[in-house]
């Protein structure tokens, strides 16, 4: 019965050691208590890998995963998650991506593709339903990802054929190296496409011919109409059609809450010039989508004249403009699309490149890093030509890049300065997070370390919140505002629940009610459409407990790699700089704040407060097996 | 009658394909749609390509397992075809496909009057013209009779 409908049935499993292709049925009960995706996914990193493996060896396992919703026409149902043991952080890896490569895959007749192994040259996967071959992919060494793409569908002679892959920057391992789809669909951070490098494996082209079936249509139907509603309805949605995440430039600027200058500052006077607004003025052509969504965030842009005319390309997101902008002090918004275009062709994720060469440019100016370092280059604040110049010599290891593509942490341990490297568990911050409690709360809970995408809670950043909203919307009696600590670490829980489900369904967050708070779908609505596509009855109480599931054995993964409470941390930048501009001037976390929460997020979580470590009796709850959490 | 694409509205998320392989087949494979985004990704481009119900390819039909239909839609009759491919060889926009599961015609049948991806495309890139075309369909009969007068390897210079 499962495997027929929602589910394709299928998991592909590859030793590229020995390039062996087995297809192995879905084992029903991870599917029914992991959902698909980013739960499957890490659950079999974490049962099928031994404590303290080499990311980048043939140990690591590569993990590609879609949902039982991917490939239906549920709303922006068509993502992957790509998971790994992190070569730039040590603990849990995964990234998450949109385009048009998921839905492909599950056509093809494939849930997850399993990696595990090394080749011993330069190979490509090629799966064409049923048939899959590991191919000779020496002729695109050192190709980009844009080239590598078109060579593949000019090779297999078809178009249509959906590629992802890695540029220069997998290949040579960077640290925080991506995996490209679509030219700009980036599964970007914790540096999956170093891990697909360190496998010789260049690419995975799909081409699929098969259904995806639904257990009960009427219901399926009836589940979809519901939560297109709640979406068209949510008060941010025409804003994120017309300006996708790009909005946030203005919104968090205003807020206090951009990362200028490394995090020095939230808010930033030329913020105006590289906003979405200007953004949508200037350079945008036309409006893109992913693969079955109805929000539709994607702009694609030209650049007419000047020094970088002819840029053209899709996105750039938030965080982009953000960590290749405003960290960098940077305002020439033309030189952030080229930059943006560059690092998706060389495979390296934006945002960390961005906040990694932010923190250099700090370090030179407080004379912790010299010329001698840097090989002759002056860092200088907001000179653009060199952010994308060191973006080149990053994904080529060249000079200086060596030393930064191995990430900020590793080149502070060389070159000092490890005070200035924004980060939660060696995964860089580019976003200002002082002046609102709950998502710096869910950096340092985050299970892939300092992210923005594992259960802030949007709501703080609303303004006029109905009275009586939170305990309507997620059951909790009080949450203060964003300087209180009041009710944060039952909101981050929530919202945590909420992104694991969204991961592991691989429906686009932007499309619930983690990025519209008051009226996006959520865990009933999930519950309807998994249940009416899969035939697998599933209420909204065990779908949070699906969630809970997930970002437990995500914890216990990284309790195994020694995480522990003192990891749970926030950079000193947050919790000893008050924020020295904006609305929240004069804020910072305070080392009692984040105490207080992470007491209340341990003890609601049922994890022991001296160690935060999930204790016997929850893992039994949650029927979560295989796991020796050590003695606190 | 027949789906009509405004091509610069399309932002190309292929809802158009999944509504059209659901509601006319019960599941989801766009390979079965018969509607098809073009994506020109390097420039950023996607193109909806839909039958504009010409009726040229049915006089290409060594079978006559073609016809339109009194409200202006091409029909297979699935009975008749089989499977050679001439209308699609034929067809100037590629609009009709042969279907990979029953290797019969495939051509959009406008749902019967009610298109689901005009129904369910969220970018407004797709309306319907319920005009019905009667000289455009007494044109098709005429050339069909000539065609059949005059044999059918003319039947290409007939119908021009």
């Amino acid at each position: 019965m499962l495997g027929l409908c929602g589910w394709a049935g299928t998991i592909l499993r590859v030793d590229l050691t020995i390039g062996k292709v087995s297809k192995v049925p879905i084992d029903p009960g991870l599917a029914r208590r992991f959902i698909g995706g980013r739960g499957m996914n890490s659950e079999i990193l974490r049962q099928e890998t031994a404590p303290g493996i080499d990311p980048l060896g043939p140990d690591n396992l590569l993990i590609f995963g879609t949902g039982p919703l991917t490939g239906t026409i549920s709303p922006s149902s068509g993502r992957y998650t790509v998971t790994a043991k992190s070569p730039l952080t040590g603990i849990l890896g995964d990234a998450n991506s949109g385009g048009f490569w998921a839905p492909e895959l599950k056509y093809a007749g494939y849930d997850q593709i399993v990696i595990s192994g090394r080749a011993n040259k330069p190979v490509y996967m090629w799966i064409d339903d049923e048939q899959v071959e590991i191919k000779d992919a020496s002729d695109l060494a050192g190709k980009d990802t844009w080239e590598t793409a078109d060579i593949i569908k000019e090779h297999l002679g078809d178009d249509g054929i959906q590629v992802t892959c890695i540029g220069p920057a997998g290949e040579r391992l960077v640290r925080f190296a991506s995996i490209i789809n679509n030219l700009s669909r980036a599964a970007g951070r914790t540096g999956v496409g170093a891990v697909m490098g360190s496998k010789n494996l260049k690419a995975v082209a799909v081409r699929g011919s098969k259904a995806v079936k639904i257990a009960d249509p009427k219901a399926f139907e009836r589940a979809v109409e519901d939560s297109l509603k709640l979406v068209y309805n949510a008060s941010n949605y025409e804003t994120y059609r017309n300006l996708g995440t790009t909005c946030l430039v203005t919104i968090l600027n205003e807020q206090g809450a951009i990362g200028y200058k490394n995090c020095q500052a939230g808010t930033w006077e030329k913020a105006h010039e590289i906003s979405g607004e200007t953004l949508l003025q200037k350079y945008v052509v036309r409006h893109k989508g992913c693969f079955g969504c109805r929000i539709q965030c994607s702009r694609y842009y030209e650049v007419p004249k000047g020094e970088y005319a002819g840029t053209a390309g899709e996105g750039p997101e938030y965080a982009n403009l953000q960590a290749l902008g405003a960290s960098c002090a940077n305002s020439d918004l033309a030189s952030i699309l080229y930059a943006n275009n560059l690092a998706n062709k060389l495979g390296l994720d934006a945002i960390t490149a961005g906040v990694t060469i932010a923190w250099a440019m700090e370090c030179y100016e407080k004379g912790i890093i010299s010329k001698r370092d840097t090989g002759g280059i002056e860092l200088e604040w907001g000179d653009s030509h060199l952010i994308v110049a060191l973006l080149e010599m990053i994904a080529e290891r060249e000079g200086f890049g060596n030393v930064l593509a191995e990430g900020p942490l590793r080149a502070a341990e060389k070159l000092g300065g490890q005070e200035y490297v924004v980060h939660v568990k060696g995964m860089p911050i580019h976003q200002d997070q002082r002046t609102r409690k709950g998502c710096a709360l869910a950096h340092a809970t985050s299970s892939r370390g300092g992210d923005h995408l594992r259960g802030i809670p949007i709501i703080e950043q609303f303004a006029n919140i109905p009275p009586n909203a939170h305990q309507t919307l997620y059951g909790i009696s009080e949450v203060g505002h964003a300087y209180s600590t009041v009710g944060k670490a039952q909101l981050v829980i929530w919202n945590e629940h909420l992104c694991a489900v969204a991961d592991s369904l691989e429906i686009c967050k932007f499309a619930t009610a983690w990025n519209m708070p008051l009226t996006g779908p959520r865990f009933g609505d999930f519950a309807k459409l998994l249940s009416a596509a899969t035939g697998v009855s599933m209420n909204e109480t065990e779908i949070v407990r699906a969630g809970e599931r997930i970002v437990n054995t995500e914890r216990l993964f990284n309790v195994r790699e020694g995480i522990a409470r003192k990891d749970d941390k926030l950079p000193k930048r947050f919790t000893e700089e008050a924020a020295p501009s904006g609305p929240g001037k004069g804020q910072r976390i305070t080392p009692e704040d984040l105490e207080t929460m992470l007491d209340e997020y341990y003890k609601t979580r049922g994890w022991r407060l001296s160690d935060g470590i999930p204790t016997e009796e929850k893992l039994r709850e949650l029927e979560l097996t295989g796991c020796s959490p050590k003695a606190g | 009658m027949k789906v009509v694409v405004e091509q610069n509205q399309c932002r190309g998320c292929r809802v158009c394909e999944l509504a059209c392989s659901y509601y006319s087949f019960g599941e989801f494979n766009p390979k079965r749609s018969r509607i098809k985004v073009v994506k020109l990704e390097h420039a950023g481009e996607d193109i909806p390509v839909v039958c504009v119900q010409c009726g040229k390819c049915i006089g290409q039909c060594p079978l006559d397992a073609l016809k339109m239909n009194e409200n202006g839609w091409i029909v297979v009759d699935e009975g008749k075809c089989i499977g050679c491919g001439q209308c699609v060889e034929f067809c100037p926009l590629g609009a009709i496909t042969l279907d990979p599961k029953t290797a019969f015609a495939s051509v959009c049948d406008v749902c019967a009057g009610d298109p689901k991806c005009v129904r369910y495309c969220p970018a407004g890139a797709l309306t319907i013209d319920t005009r019905v075309k009667p000289n455009l369909i007494a044109q098709r009969t005429r050339a069909r009779y000539a065609r059949r007068s005059l044999g059918r390897e003319t039947e290409a210079a007939a119908e021009a």
